[in-house]
């Protein structure tokens, strides 16, 4: 299963492209409920994300991006191992 | 979806009391400088200090700035500019007080400010009069919170959706980066006993035609980076290309640029008018000074103008600064 992963964190700008992106995929725009958010500490930045994010278009998140933060990877589902 | 009227967040620092004000006929403004300037007129003496937005604040890319229209005593002067050791800019709209001699200037924050504001569900802020004591303003959408001091300031309004103004050695800064031309608004601050203020949105503003809305939002995102940064999202389709005044930089971006450009960090002073009443960055002025793209953007979030409000826009705010 693919998910999005914060890979490079160190190259975030603070644009919040990717939150708009997270927004407008379930009809909205704004920063209420989203599944992803960009935190500012002084001119550093850290992004939260909900797993839930997954069930999205991931891969237009990740191409948003103008720093390439974002990587799309797969990983196995939990469920692989019990089959 | 009904934007047309104008709502402003009112705030009276002598008093610590605010209210929404709707302003239905404000609309011919557009936004921005224009409803700024405009709110100015209207209140001039009581001294207000008004942040505004525009339309596309918070729903197009470029679309990243705070207008601020305030009185100053800044004369231009070389000492002036020497005392303040700030880069000198060439305003264009500011204009002198007949009565008082003081000047109206209007600047521009980047940063966070103009989405946080926009998702507090309102078109702007004006502060009024003077605090008696150095105040710490929390404003969460239209909810206002009078604080005496900015020590707890970390822990106001929401992580994530949030902008703040404090001051930094004497000079007002966004976000912990971003400044206004010559710390004019930090001046104000000043004067008016405010220490800080941090805005918090959580406003959704739900989009009728979302297939539309982003195939023009990406036209635009791609028209603006171009072949620099979006080539390989452009899937082959032909754009007209219209570049923006900055190249791609390393340092924290406005909402809604990809860019981090260099510029972003000073802020801005004067420029086109109908870019600072939308309040597009002035350097996609090539993008936003064209009425055909900007009818686009209103057209798709289901605003009523039409093609003639919007070249109307300069000659309205030309007339207002001739009577200011």
């Amino acid at each position: 299963m693919p998910v999005l992963k914060v890979a490079f964190k160190d190259r975030c700008n603070g644009c919040e492209l990717c939150v708009m992106e997270v927004q407008r995929q379930v009809g909205n725009v704004g920063l209420d409920g989203a599944l992803l958010r960009v935190l500012r500490e002084k001119n550093e930045f850290s992004i939260d994300m909900d797993p839930q994010i997954n069930r999205l278009d991931i891969a237009k998140i990740e191409s948003i991006c103008p720093r390439a933060v974002f990587t799309v990877e797969k990983e196995d589902s939990p469920h692989e191992f019990i089959e | 979806m009904q934007y047309l009227a104008k709502k402003f967040l009112y705030i009276d620092l002598a008093k610590k009391e605010a209210e929404v004000k709707s302003f239905p006929d404000l609309y011919i403004y557009l936004g921005g400088v224009g409803v700024g300037l405009k709110l100015y007129e209207m209140n001039e003496k009581q001294d207000p200090l008004v942040f505004s937005v525009g339309p596309l604040n918070g729903f197009f890319p470029f679309v990243s700035k705070t207008a601020v229209v305030l009185s100053s005593d800044n004369d231009g002067s070389p000492a002036y500019q020497e005392q303040l050791g700030a880069p000198s800019f060439e305003p264009s709209t500011s204009v002198v007080d007949k009565e008082t001699q003081s000047k109206v200037e209007d600047v521009y924050f980047g940063g966070t400010l103009s989405y946080r504001i926009r998702f507090a569900g309102v078109d702007g802020i004006v502060f009024f009069g003077k605090a008696s004591e150095p105040l710490c303003i929390n404003i969460v959408d239209d909810k206002v919170e009078f604080m005496p001091s900015y020590a707890a300031i970390t822990n106001l309004g929401l992580p994530g959706k949030r902008s703040v103004l404090k001051f930094e050695k004497d000079r007002l800064v966004l976000d912990d980066f971003f400044l206004s031309y010559d710390n004019l608004v930090g001046k104000k601050f000043t004067e008016k006993n405010l220490d800080c203020v941090a805005i918090t949105g959580t406003r959704i503003f739900p989009i009728e035609n979302p297939a539309k809305y982003e195939a023009l939002y990406k036209d635009i995102l791609y028209m603006g980076c171009g072949d620099t940064l979006y080539q390989f999202l452009n899937g082959g389709k032909n754009l007209p290309q219209k570049n923006l005044e900055v190249t791609p930089g390393r340092t924290s971006s406005c909402s809604g640029c990809p860019l981090g450009c260099e510029e972003a960090k000073i802020g801005e002073l004067g420029g086109n008018v109908l870019t600072h009443c939308l309040v597009a960055c002035d350097f996609a002025k090539d993008l936003y000074s064209d009425a055909s793209i900007v009818f686009s953007c209103l057209n798709v979030l289901g605003y009523d103008y039409k093609h003639e409000d919007i070249e109307k826009v300069p000659a309205l705010v030309e007339g207002l600064l001739r009577r200011i």
